[in-house]
């Protein structure tokens, strides 16, 4: 056993190296409020800076009725003004209900505000004001009241942006948690439909809200997402994507394990089928877990679009996956090992134009495919002021002039507008990097091995994934391993054959609906 | 935590695995073996083998029953004691490490001779090998999980392959359908069971499949997916070449899809089927790496056995560069006593087994 003495000097030392600011160190977990009104004002002052802090507003009142001095505190910013006058100090200081003699219940009698409970620690008053509420301290009492009057500003609700679709409904979440939980809640009026509170992050108090549905959600994949987020060792988690890095499992792997999504639409489905959603109050989109593959692949479109259409366009992207990932390289493989499969006519036109290009096509295939990166990041970090000029610039100048100067051969501009065009249609960002990343590797197997190579990194590249793992849904499931499911994989059946949910969730409750009967 | 991350396989990834793995035996070297002993009927050879497969896989089945969760050679271990147990299962292991270097070398010639001739073979042999051993470490239901995901594109290209090839056939030269003679084709067909083995092998790992209905489903299904199939691929290079042409060309398949194209525009198609090919080369090695390995750690009794597939992959590369040429290796092929004696061994183990189960009493045992 260590000496009082001992664990004093190290509790010292800790208290010097650790780089936390004074406020929570100096006000234990523990600490309770006293009678005296100007001793926890100053407390509380003292942990705010105030009144170098001048956010942290601190008003005054005097209740006539009782003959005692009031004082409200809040943080300028995040609470509601107009709220504030309304259901506390008007109430309080217009009081009728208050009396001299009575012991009054305040936040039964007098104050109108929706949301109000008593609060007697100083770290919990501290943590109160921090999101929001409004606490009022009495004189001659150790209690406080904390009432929520949160009000954030923010946008409106606007039309997604990343995930556009034709049909369907535009909506995308914003910037605010009540917002996009009323948003989700619209659409599934389910009173199974929990929404947990889960406070994340050492320092900064954010919260993350869990939603599932509890008669259809895998207990234990919800306590396996609960315990991950309790694990976050970070001292603030700011942002949603941030949260994606925290909770996902393999952190160097190119797959993503989660899905990352603005579409209330999409949450909710997902929702149904025993996932999980993760908002939070500052960001403008959710995280969904477990993914699988073909979460990330499909758009909700996909089930808008009638049965035919719907397939259609998924064939689409089937195709345009496959060309994205593997054009280059085959195009590398069959000019320099296979040559013998492209048509004579087309190998002397290929070969004439290239008669001129001192590089060998491996080099080309190269930069023109690191232009095309180029380009796109171009894309998206230019203003949008003068995001015309890019397409223009990149078109002409890497395109044409690049073939006029003899740098590259014209066959290539195809080979890479096909890929960066195939590359556009896969609908998640995460899908679309590891797609980009993996073309590279398939490239430069295929510029030493051909076909060999090409054969030997894809194949490898399928046991990975169908080793991966997300939450502990195998990545590519249900298809493989084989579980029963709707069978909404590549192909889609109609809607009201999807009467089952993928197993691959292990939901609680197997069946959507009854199986339908006969062909309708 | 749920049904779908267990790590076993059901009978979709079996049957998948199986088909793959077996299939390739019709588009390697062994076709200038088979054609030079069965002539224009070689393409019954596979149809043979099924037959004469039946009963042993009916009596491996049924002890596997008996014994629900062990592998094939912990039962021989069980009913055969523990010194006739390892000399049995050393023999399997043997059998099992034989075919798996010849196989990589001749994959590995194949590949050289017909597509990559700059390639140094130990460029090959990583690849190959590496890759293999790659999956193979992610275990078996990775590897089911890659057959079963590969199989339907697979099909679609060999029905490709096939539609394509069908212009150039000429059916006359099936007949006579006898060729050499019923006799001689029985007789000459049976020392080649073994290139069935994968079906008995397999049984090592029963503990890794999801019940015994589904190990069932997927080896009969296997089997008579894949000897179908390989009938069918020797009944092609017939109509395709004749087999007087067939004694001497020593990739057939290889040939094939060199011939085959798509109108007069696409003359050469061969690397498309032979990236396909490739794959199904890849996912064979990979198992029978997996196979070789389970098997020499089940015969010492070592538990953990993922760590030795590297030195096995190794090991296999190693020994790969001892013999010098094809011609060479193929006659170590045929001169090989020992491999002349494992057809028999591979029908009578099963049918041994079961005899000593029988023998003392292990089946009526279950039944009270």
């Amino acid at each position: 056993m260590r000496s009082e003495k001992e664990v004093n000097s190290m509790k010292f030392l800790k208290n010097m190296f650790s780089s936390r600011v004074n406020s929570q160190t100096a006000i234990e977990q523990e600490e309770k409020l006293s009678k005296s009104l100007d001793e926890n004002l100053n407390r509380l002052k003292e942990a705010f800076s105030y009144p170098n802090n001048e956010d942290f507003k601190v008003r005054e009142l005097y209740i006539e009725n009782i003959h005692r001095k009031a004082v409200l505190l809040s943080l300028n910013g995040m609470v509601d003004n107009d709220a504030i006058e309304q259901h506390i100090i008007h109430p309080l200081l217009e009081g009728t209900n208050i009396k001299e003699t009575e012991e009054v219940d305040l936040i039964k009698k007098v104050i109108t505000s929706k949301n109000a409970s008593k609060v007697s620690s100083l770290r919990k008053i501290i943590d109160d004001i921090l999101i929001g509420n409004t606490i009022i301290l009495m004189e001659n009492y150790n209690q406080a009241i904390s009432i929520a009057t949160t009000k954030f500003s923010h946008r409106s609700v606007q039309p997604s942006t990343r995930e556009t679709v034709l049909k369907g409904p535009k909506e995308a979440f914003i910037e605010s948690g009540d917002v996009n939980t009323s948003l989700i809640r619209k659409r599934l009026r389910d009173e199974n439909l929990v929404s947990e509170k889960i406070v994340v992050g050492e320092r900064s108090l954010s919260k993350v809200s869990m939603f599932y549905i509890k008669d259809i959600a895998n207990p234990e994949l919800v306590d396996r997402v609960r315990k991950r987020i309790k694990q976050i060792k970070a001292d603030t988690v700011m942002e949603i994507p941030m949260l994606e890095q925290h909770i996902e499992e393999r952190s160097y792997s190119l797959i993503p394990t989660v899905l990352y999504s603005e579409r209330p639409d999409r949450a909710v489905s997902f929702l149904q089928e025993g996932h999980i959603i993760l908002l939070m109050d500052s960001s403008s989109s959710c995280l969904i877990v477990p993914v699988t593959f073909w979460s990330l692949f499909h758009t909700p479109e996909d089930s808008y679009e009638r049965w035919a259409y719907g397939n259609f366009i998924r064939l689409i992207r089937l195709f345009s996956f496959f060309i994205a990932l593997l054009t280059p390289a085959i195009y590398i493989a069959v000019t320099n090992y296979h040559i013998e499969m492209i048509p004579t006519d087309l190998l002397f036109a290929i070969a004439a134009t290239r008669e001129r290009v001192p590089f060998p096509s491996v080099v080309e295939v190269f930069f023109m495919e690191s232009a095309f990166e180029l380009l796109r990041e171009a894309g998206i970090r230019i203003p949008s002021a003068i995001g015309p000029t890019i397409g223009i610039v990149g078109a002409l100048i890497l395109g044409n002039a690049a073939v006029e100067a003899n740098l590259i051969s014209p066959i290539l501009v195809i080979v890479v507008a096909l890929t960066g065009l195939a590359s556009f249609t896969i609908p998640d960002n995460s899908l679309s990097f590891l797609i980009r990343i993996m073309k590279f590797v398939i490239l430069g197997a295929a510029s030493l091995y051909g076909a060999l190579g090409i054969v030997v990194s894809f194949i490898c590249f399928m046991a990975y994934m169908s080793d991966f793992k997300s939450f502990g849904v195998p990545f590519l499931s249900p298809m493989a391993p084989y579980y029963k499911s709707s069978n909404d994989l590549i192909l889609r059946p109609p809607i009201w054959k999807q009467w089952l949910r993928p197993f691959y969730t292990d939901p609680e409750d197997d069946i959507r609906k009854k199986e339908p009967e006969g062909e309708r | 935590m749920n049904r779908a991350s267990d790590g076993w396989i059901d009978w979709r990834e079996l049957i998948t695995m199986l088909i793959i793995v077996n299939v390739i035996v019709g588009t390697d070297m062994m076709p200038l073996v088979l054609f030079k002993l069965g002539k224009n009927a070689t393409w019954t050879f596979p149809l043979i083998w099924g037959v004469l497969i039946i009963v042993p896989l009916l009596a491996l089945h049924s002890l596997l029953k008996l014994y629900r969760n062990k592998g094939l050679i912990q039962i021989i271990y069980d009913l055969t004691g523990n010194y006739l147990g390892f000399i049995l299962s050393g023999g399997l292991f043997l059998i099992v490490f034989n075919m798996l270097i010849r196989m990589s070398y001749n994959f590995v010639q194949e590949t050289s001779d017909i597509f990559l001739d700059t390639t140094p073979d130990l460029e090959l042999y990583l690849l190959l090998v590496g890759a293999a051993y790659f999956i193979a470490k992610y275990g078996f239901e990775t590897l089911g999980r890659v057959s079963s995901l590969l199989f339907p594109y697979l099909v679609a290209v060999f029905i490709v392959f096939v539609a394509l090839a069908r212009v150039d056939f000429i059916y006359q030269f099936l007949y006579p359908l006898g060729g050499p003679g019923i006799e001689k084709i029985i007789k000459s067909s049976v020392v080649h069971i073994p290139l069935l083995m994968e079906f008995i092998l397999v049984a090592t790992f029963f503990p890794f499949v999801n019940n015994y209905k589904d190990y069932r489903r997927g080896v009969w299904g296997g089997l008579a997916v894949s000897i179908i199939t390989i009938s069918l691929l020797l009944m092609i290079y017939i109509v395709m070449f004749d087999y007087n042409e067939l004694q001497v060309v020593s990739h057939p398949f290889n040939l094939l899809i060199r011939v085959t194209g798509i109108s007069r525009f696409f003359m050469n198609f061969d690397a498309f089927f032979f990236g396909f090919w490739l794959m199904m080369v890849i996912l064979r090695i990979s198992f029978y790496l997996y196979l070789n390995t389970a098997l020499f750690a089940y015969l010492l009794k070592i538990k953990e056995f993922e760590p030795l597939l590297l030195p096995f992959a190794t090991l296999t590369i190693l020994i790969g560069f001892i013999p010098e040429n094809l011609i060479k290796n193929i006659r170590i092929f045929k001169q090989n006593i020992f491999w002349n004696n494992v057809w028999w061994l591979l029908l009578a183990l099963p049918l041994l087994l079961w005899a000593i189960a029988y023998w003392k009493g292990e089946f009526k045992h279950e039944k009270g």
